[in-house]
């Protein structure tokens, strides 16, 4: 069967979020939800997602705990990754892609459009494999 | 007692998605709140920071989704006080555990009807 929407895996266990996201994604995508990194991880065996869409503060295993798994991970170890984070510590932006996360996307949404390039962006550097999953994404975060 | 709701917050929204959207998202973060508001009480009886970190984390993010600026700046400050495991961090939480959720959904209720119908 084949698939027509890329698949996302959304990591988040804020309810409101997931329902942002997805209500604002699922037009062009199939969005898959994980309200933990656990949950995630229990999921991943009948998916095959395009991109990763994590939160970094989750219950138990946190986003970049999550992150550094399923790169070891076969078959999500090229998946690209998005920080999807309320964090606005000074230094956490770096951090986060310091973990591995291509791309950086803060809450709350404050445009669909920044959601949009955000996911865009990870998409295309999977395709054209500008290497690490992403030299050339570009972190994006709402003002 | 009233809360003051952002009305840019609603706004942004409701261009995202309508009334639709923005109806389901307050109740949805109305019970993300009212989940998050107990476990804080459990951290709290356990003298738990991370998982008051966490509380005050998720409590932020649905204050900021509907624009409750004042219970979000609350929240995000509990959330630092627990991440550094300072002293204080139990009397910041205190003060999120004084949320009035009832009040918080009369105040959304009519600050959405404006929004909406402005």
């Amino acid at each position: 069967m084949s698939r027509v929407q890329p698949q996302i895996l959304l990591v988040e266990d804020n309810a409101d979020n997931r329902l942002l996201v997805t209500v604002l994604l699922e037009d062009r995508y199939r969005v898959v939800e994980a309200a933990s990194a656990e949950e995630a991880l229990l999921l991943l065996p009948m998916l095959r997602p395009d991109l990763f869409l994590i939160d970094i503060t989750l219950p138990g295993m946190d986003g970049i705990e999550l992150l550094a798994e399923l790169r070891r991970l076969p078959g999500s170890a090229e998946v690209p990754a998005i920080a999807f984070t309320a964090h606005a510590m000074e230094g956490d932006r770096e951090r986060f892609l310091a973990a591995g996360f291509d791309g950086y996307l803060s809450k709350p949404i404050l445009e669909e459009r920044l959601l949009h390039d955000a996911v865009t962006s990870a998409l295309r550097g999977a395709e054209s494999g500008s290497g690490a999953a992403c030299g050339g994404i570009s972190s994006i975060q709402g003002s | 007692m009233d809360y003051e709701i952002d009305p840019g917050a609603l706004a942004r929204v409701l261009r995202m998605g309508g009334p639709g959207l923005l109806g389901r998202l307050v109740e949805t973060a109305l019970g993300n709140l009212e989940t998050r508001i107990a476990e804080l009480v459990a951290a709290m009886a356990g003298g738990d920071a991370p998982a008051a970190e966490r509380a005050a984390h998720s409590i932020k993010s649905s204050a900021r989704n509907l624009g409750a600026t004042k219970l979000g700046e609350l929240a995000e400050a509990a959330e630092h006080l627990a991440a550094q495991r300072l002293a204080s961090w139990p009397a910041a939480a205190e003060l999120l555990l004084g949320a009035d959720l009832a009040a918080l959904r009369l105040s959304l209720e009519r600050a959405v009807a404006a929004a909406v119908e402005p």
